[in-house]
């Protein structure tokens, strides 16, 4: 069924027609906001919140880019999760061990085909990036999420952020040479396909 | 580029490039950009690593699923508290007509407001004036049947007058210095006043000369009564007026406040 008779029918009221969109974007969803709150638990309740909005505001959806919209919605949802934590932080999900030297990625996180080895480096190095992600402005870190990480174009970037065109670009550039800077701090961390050209002379 | 960290523009243009959102002309003048400059070039490399280091970040399935249930959306639906709606119409339709009611005052309430302290400058004079001693009196009766001219202020036989002349010139200096100041004062010189003043420059050469009605004269004008009547109303109204901008500016801010502090309980 296409996604416009889904839309329809969530909007006459049936809700196992709008859980087959949950059920097409929840991946999506629950990795931007992943990527955004750098947390599964936040993620998690960001993404919930996010689909109990989306079918609320159904009547709002004026047709264009359902994805956009919905990751607009996102959005929204984890600058609201965000700024509820800043007020009353939670303990972090990601259990550290006692002695702080590693700690235990949550099972649905791992790829199951990686060796450990693999597994763990790419641990490391998705923990690397994640940090500085997170190190990022709300604002710099949603256009970041959105373009590289999910692949959107600027025009749908734009629609998902509530951002002017130019405000993405300029927002993106500078998100990208802030990333570059964090990142240099654990190039060591890098396979050599990611290590950055001045590093490598360095 | 004299540094070798790139400018804001020249990174815009480097990450938009890298995206393929450049316009042609864009395109064509950063590319002889990048052939001149090596820093540039080593940017857009590292720009280009950071994008795909990025893209390559493995994309997460959803731990579980996030499809709704109906105790969710209803749990979700339900209606907003009856105080919660109430305090937020109440606040908007109060906020409504005090954006309304400061309209109007700025549009016609500075006529509003002149008009007011007209009536207490015109009420000043008067009562300035009544507070003489009735025996000195500012108008002098000609008899009926005298020229009208002369009756009207227009100057009469001056050696019967004499005495009264030099008594009333006095009395009148003194009633005239203070409603003057106060007009002066508050800026706003009526009409009205303009014309008493008027009136009271052309009576410092000598008293104001009528007919006496109760002799005969005709009334020629007694408004004095009416016009402190006819200007108390603008008075009350405006008064009303203020009150009412005071009341809804309450209502609204406290409504306002009220529903803050509401939405960050909910929201805790």
């Amino acid at each position: 069924m296409d996604e416009t008779a889904l839309i329809q029918e969530a909007l006459d009221g049936n809700l196992g027609s709008f859980n087959y969109l949950v059920v097409q974007y929840q991946d999506m969803a629950f990795n931007v906001a992943y990527r955004i709150m750098g947390e599964p638990g936040a993620a998690e309740d960001a993404t919930q919140e996010a689909f109990i909005s989306v079918y609320q505001k159904l009547e709002q959806f004026r047709g264009g880019s359902f994805k956009a919209w919905l990751l607009r919605i996102v959005s929204n949802a984890c600058y609201d999760e965000l700024r509820r934590r800043q007020r009353q932080p939670v303990a972090p999900l990601k259990p550290e061990v006692n002695d702080g030297e590693t700690w235990e990625e949550p099972d649905w996180l791992k790829d199951p085909s990686a060796s450990p080895e693999e597994c763990f480096e790419q641990a490391v190095l998705q923990d690397a990036i994640q940090e500085c992600i997170n190190k990022l402005d709300d604002k710099f870190r949603v256009i970041l999420v959105l373009v590289d990480v999910e692949g959107l174009d600027y025009k749908t970037a734009a629609a998902a952020a509530g951002a002017p065109l130019g405000t993405v670009k300029s927002r993106l550039a500078r998100a990208r040479d802030r990333i570059q800077n964090c990142l240099q701090r654990f190039w060591e961390l890098l396979p050599d396909m990611f290590r950055l050209k001045d590093e490598e002379t360095a | 580029m004299k540094d070798k960290r790139p400018r804001t523009h020249d990174l815009e243009l480097l990450s938009a490039y890298l995206d393929n959102e450049l316009t042609p002309p864009q395109r064509q003048e950063l590319e002889t950009l990048l052939e001149l400059d090596s820093a540039l070039r080593e940017k857009l490399e590292n720009m280009r690593r950071t994008k795909f280091t990025l893209g390559s970040l493995p994309r997460l399935n959803a731990p579980r699923s996030f499809a709704l249930t109906p105790e969710m959306v209803s749990v979700r639906r339900k209606k907003q508290p009856p105080l919660f709606t109430a305090l937020r119409l109440a606040s908007s339709i109060a906020a409504v007509l005090l954006v309304a009611l400061v309209g109007i005052e700025l549009v016609l309430g500075y006529g509003l407001g002149t008009g007011l302290m007209a009536s207490q400058a015109l009420e000043t004079v008067s009562d300035s004036v009544e507070s003489q001693d009735p025996a000195e009196p500012l108008i002098l009766w000609a008899e009926p049947g005298a020229n009208e001219a002369s009756a009207m202020g227009g100057g009469s036989d001056e050696r019967s007058y004499s005495t009264d002349i030099e008594s009333a010139e006095s009395l009148e200096m003194e009633a005239k210095a203070a409603p003057v100041e106060e007009d002066l004062e508050s800026g706003v010189l009526s009409e009205e006043a303009e014309t008493s003043k008027a009136a009271d420059e052309g009576e410092a050469e000598g008293p104001i000369l009528g007919l006496n009605p109760e002799e005969g004269g005709e009334i020629i004008e007694r408004s004095e009564s009416a016009v402190t009547e006819d200007d108390a109303a603008p008075g009350v109204f405006l008064g009303v007026f203020r009150w009412a901008q005071i009341a809804l500016g309450v209502i609204a801010a406290t409504g306002l406040i009220t529903l803050w502090i509401l939405h960050k309980k909910r929201q805790a």
